[in-house]
């Protein structure tokens, strides 16, 4: 038969519903969906979750806190342990040690014991991870927030926490404690090692954040005094255009501002003499010209022209359309009876290739438009008027013939 | 480093983290302080540095006659570049939505500025206003970004910005701002010119105590 571990059997009921906790977590609420009903009820029946607004639910603070602190996430303002309520607990629980082990009471005696050594682990760690956050907040000088002001009240606030917790190492009554617990191997081992052995180094890290803490709240009044003068001059200067500063470079001793020392032009030269730059100075020298603005006067040899060509000229191939209208005309111009382009269209395939017939007769018209003239043809158009009488007319086809002398 | 430093010291520029990183740093040794005010005070010069350790400069050891010219060439600049230089700062600390002013080191994105000057008229009106502050800043092109040009590359050669990423168009403040407010704060408490804001608070509290 297996024992049953609770702390085992919460964490595998916790990663059961991580999802849902981590969206509560980053979301700050969670609302229930049928996906994560169950989970919910569950993380509720846990204590883990506890109901928020407008049927929302939300981490436990405990439990937040525990995130928080594991996480190191960075809160604005953050509460901080109660230390101070630690460190009466660990007294009161001390006490209460001393008299049951004075009445013999062996049962409670142990159970102080166990809470006492819990006390004594609690504020050692709560110091630790104070620390942690304060060092924290330090070292980015508060860089989740933008402003300086709100910079400054973050800094009084860490600054007044951080003077507490430094308060309370200095006055609680450590020897007191290691005295009642002197008679107690367990527990004054426990205490002197987790608590008592490292008072001095908390109240030292707390000491040095504390001056940063005072130093950066002087460095904010100071830039924010700053940005107050640079506003107020500002101003000023808009509400008078035409101020001018007085003659401050007349005054007797002028300000240590005002004495900048004239510029200096500093060019230096090469010591020519000197036997250590000799090799630096040839292997300049060997890029120089040997005379400046010297130019390369070779002429180019006289040149003469041949005689015979050596290039034969090379004409691009003509274009089918063209090939056809050339050959067209040339039959045509012979004929007395003319020819029709449309049946010398049909007959030659070959010459005219892919050409169309519609563009083949538009071709042979602008051909004639263009040389007609000139041209030893004679064109006749066999057409007729469109049915609707508008001025056009419909071209059947064209007929080019010899010119009439 | 000596050589660097007093070459730049000589030549009247500022020593500060943004311009000059490696020499800045080591001038803040004291050794090399030493150094450089034992160099400087053979020439009658003297090592000076901004209020907030910002910056280093050299300035006169002793204000004769001679310097006297050079005292009033100082003033001349600061007169000129006092009223665009506050303006600049305002116009990156609305650009910015900061309430601190710029110090040393700060960065300056080219493209932020440009985008809140075009897309808010309210800026664009404050960077025009550049144009009636001397002629460094008349342009023929009334662009956003030619007059935003012309005013970063003024600030440029003043010597209080420094451009640090060509491809990016960062640019950073330099250690020169410190001066510049040493000089603001003079004219400040010797001019009279007071903060309105706590003038105001004190003018409710007195109208209070009357009621």
């Amino acid at each position: 038969m297996s024992i049953i571990d609770p702390v085992a059997t919460l964490l595998a009921k916790l990663n059961t519903s991580s999802s849902t906790i981590a969206a509560a977590y980053y979301q700050g609420r969670i609302h229930k969906t049928d996906e994560n009903a169950r989970d919910i009820e569950r993380l509720r029946q846990l204590r883990l979750l506890s109901p928020d607004i407008r049927d929302a639910y939300q981490l436990r603070a405990s439990f937040r806190h525990f995130l928080n602190a594991a996480l190191n996430t960075e809160r604005l303002f953050s509460m901080g342990a109660n230390i101070g309520g630690y460190f009466k607990r660990l007294a009161n629980l001390v006490d209460e040690h001393s008299i049951a082990f004075q009445e013999g009471r062996d049962v409670d005696c142990e159970l102080y014991e166990v809470e006492t050594r819990e006390a004594i682990s609690d504020i050692a760690d709560a110091i630790d991870d104070e620390l942690i956050i304060l060092q924290a907040q330090v070292a980015t000088r508060f860089a989740a927030v933008s402003t300086i002001a709100e910079k400054k009240r973050q800094n009084l606030h860490y600054q007044y926490r951080t003077q507490q917790l430094v308060n309370l190492l200095e006055s609680f009554h450590f020897s007191d404690i290691g005295d009642q617990l002197a008679g107690h191997e367990e527990l004054a081992l426990s205490f002197k090692s987790l608590l008592a052995e490292r008072i001095p180094a908390f109240r030292e890290s707390l000491w040095s954040i504390l001056d940063l803490l005072n130093q950066y709240l002087f460095e904010f009044r100071k830039i924010e005094e700053r940005a107050k003068m640079v506003r107020a001059f500002e101003l000023h200067l808009n509400r008078n255009p035409d101020w001018e500063p007085k003659a401050w470079d007349e005054v007797t001793s002028p300000e240590d501002w005002l004495q900048c020392a004239t510029p200096i032009q500093i060019q230096s030269h090469p010591d020519v003499a000197a036997p250590e730059l000799e090799e630096l100075l040839a292997e300049i020298a060997r890029t120089i010209p040997s005379s400046a603005g010297e130019r390369n006067k070779t002429a180019r040899p006289t040149g003469h022209i041949e005689d015979e060509s050596g290039n034969e000229e090379i004409s691009p191939p003509e274009l089918p359309i063209r090939k056809a209208v050339r050959l067209y005309f040339k039959e045509a111009r012979k004929s007395g009876n003319g020819i029709s382009a449309r049946d010398w269209w049909a007959a030659n395939p070959v010459i005219l290739g892919k050409v169309q017939e519609d563009i083949w007769l538009l071709r042979v018209l602008a051909e004639h438009d263009n040389k007609g003239q000139a041209g030893k043809w004679a064109l006749r158009l066999d057409s007729k008027p469109r049915p609707d009488f508008d001025g056009n007319i419909l071209i059947n086809d064209v007929i080019v013939s010899r010119k009439a002398t | 480093m000596f050589d660097q430093v007093a070459t730049h010291l000589l030549e009247g520029k500022f020593i500060c983290e943004s311009t000059t990183p490696e020499a800045f740093r080591w001038l803040k040794s004291d050794e090399a302080k030493q150094e450089i005010s034992t160099y400087l005070g053979k020439i009658g010069r003297c090592l000076s540095k901004s209020p907030n350790d910002q910056a280093y400069y050299a300035t006169w050891a002793h204000v004769g006659s001679n310097e006297r010219a050079e005292v009033k060439r100082v003033f001349a600049g600061i007169k000129q570049t006092i009223r665009p230089l506050i303006h600049f700062i305002t116009l990156s600390m609305e650009v910015e939505k900061k309430d601190s002013s710029p110090v040393s080191g700060d960065r300056l994105e080219y493209a932020m500025l440009l985008k809140a000057v075009t897309e808010n008229a309210h800026l664009f009106e404050v960077l025009r206003e550049f144009g009636t502050m001397g002629k460094e800043f008349t342009v023929t092109d009334a662009s956003a970004k030619g007059m935003l040009d012309k005013v970063i590359k003024q600030m440029e050669q003043w010597g209080y910005l420094i451009l640090i990423n060509r491809e990016q168009e960062s640019y950073r403040f330099t250690g020169k701002l410190d001066y510049y407010y040493q000089v603001m704060e003079f004219l400040m408490e010797n001019e009279g010119i007071t903060d309105p804001s706590s003038q105001e608070q004190e003018d409710g509290a007195e109208q209070r105590r009357l009621i």
